[in-house]
């Protein structure tokens, strides 16, 4: 097992290309109709002139896809992040943690530029088996130049039971 | 729809003189989360992992059903933040632990309190503590939010 985490954790430090992309208030009005959120602040014109924004704005962890969407298949590994790393088929991958800071608000017709590095890679022996942690962090910058957005995701990745091994 | 929607004041303005260490967040309730919400908020992020919304590809993982995207929980304690601090606040950080996994249906309580209450030049800085339980009384989430109030 050792011998995987010295292989992954050369991708510490990996940087993506930078990924420009658009806001779009579509998507912006698809996330808050997911999350049953029913404020107006989201997708009314009118009603957001009436708040201290005085336009429409992302809910607050909106960013849009800044992935590999645009350029690869839905089902690429590369989606979920724009850095790479090599995890092994079929092992299970969930988020074990969040941290977001908020610089300003992500609003409609934006556009961003996304930089994603992997930040730290490290296992532990957890009770369903062992486990690998890979901490990444997307930064994001908008058309002014304005750092708007920082995300740094860790996602734990879980190796299949024993018996499945040699599949 | 010809008539406009009535207009709820969600985003009012709170009074940063009533914060106070200890003070409750009014709790938001969400649900039952849909397999249909899952799969809208894979859409709207890009992120497709099929253990979100594909049940036989979650239990062929070894997962019971179609899990809640973390980042979905983590964004519902936004939401959350953002009802109670309304209009005029800024939250500034949020940092989650993904404690536990919710299946789809699951009915979510999101929750919180104030920790700490601090003033700024540009205002009053309240950190808080949040978490969301199921309705199994399974606290699945847990973390920090830090928010600017005017």
């Amino acid at each position: 097992m050792s011998a995987l985490l010295d292989e992954l954790k050369e991708y510490i430090g990996a940087e993506s290309k930078p990924v420009v992309y658009s806001i779009d208030a579509g998507a912006i009005k698809f996330f808050a109709e997911s999350l049953m959120d029913p404020d107006p602040l989201y997708w009314d014109e009118d009603y957001a002139k009436t708040t201290q924004h005085g336009r429409v704005v992302a809910p607050p962890t909106f960013y849009g896809g800044a992935t590999g969407a645009r350029t690869m298949k839905s089902d690429d590994p590369r989606m979920i992040s724009a850095v790479y790393v090599p995890v092994p088929p079929r092992w299970l991958g969930l988020y074990a943690g969040d941290d977001f800071e908020f610089f300003a608000p992500i609003e409609p017709g934006d556009t961003l530029t996304c930089r994603e590095r992997v930040v730290d890679i490290y296992e532990r022996q957890g009770r369903s088996g062992h486990l690998i942690f890979v901490v990444r962090e997307k930064g994001f910058t908008n058309q002014h130049g304005h750092l708007v957005l920082v995300r740094r995701g860790t996602i734990v990745y879980r190796g299949p039971a024993p018996e499945e091994e040699g599949d | 729809m010809g008539r406009r929607p009535r207009r709820k004041a969600i985003s009012g303005r709170l009074r940063a003189q009533d914060v106070s260490e200890g003070l409750e967040l009014p709790v938001l309730a969400k649900g039952p989360v849909r397999v249909r919400h899952l799969a809208m908020f894979a859409t709207a992020t890009s992120e497709f992992a099929d253990i979100h919304y594909d049940r036989d590809y979650a239990q062929s993982m070894g997962l019971p059903d179609v899990i809640i995207q973390g980042y979905y929980k983590t964004a519902t304690i936004a939401q959350m933040l953002k009802d109670w601090a309304g209009d005029g606040s800024a939250l500034r950080r949020l940092t989650v632990q993904h404690r536990g996994m919710d299946v789809a249906g699951n009915t979510l309580t999101v929750a919180g309190k104030v920790l700490k209450v601090s003033e700024e030049p540009d205002g009053k800085r309240v950190e808080c503590e949040v978490w969301v339980d199921n309705q199994h009384g399974q606290r699945t989430a847990t973390g920090k939010a830090i928010l600017l109030l005017p």
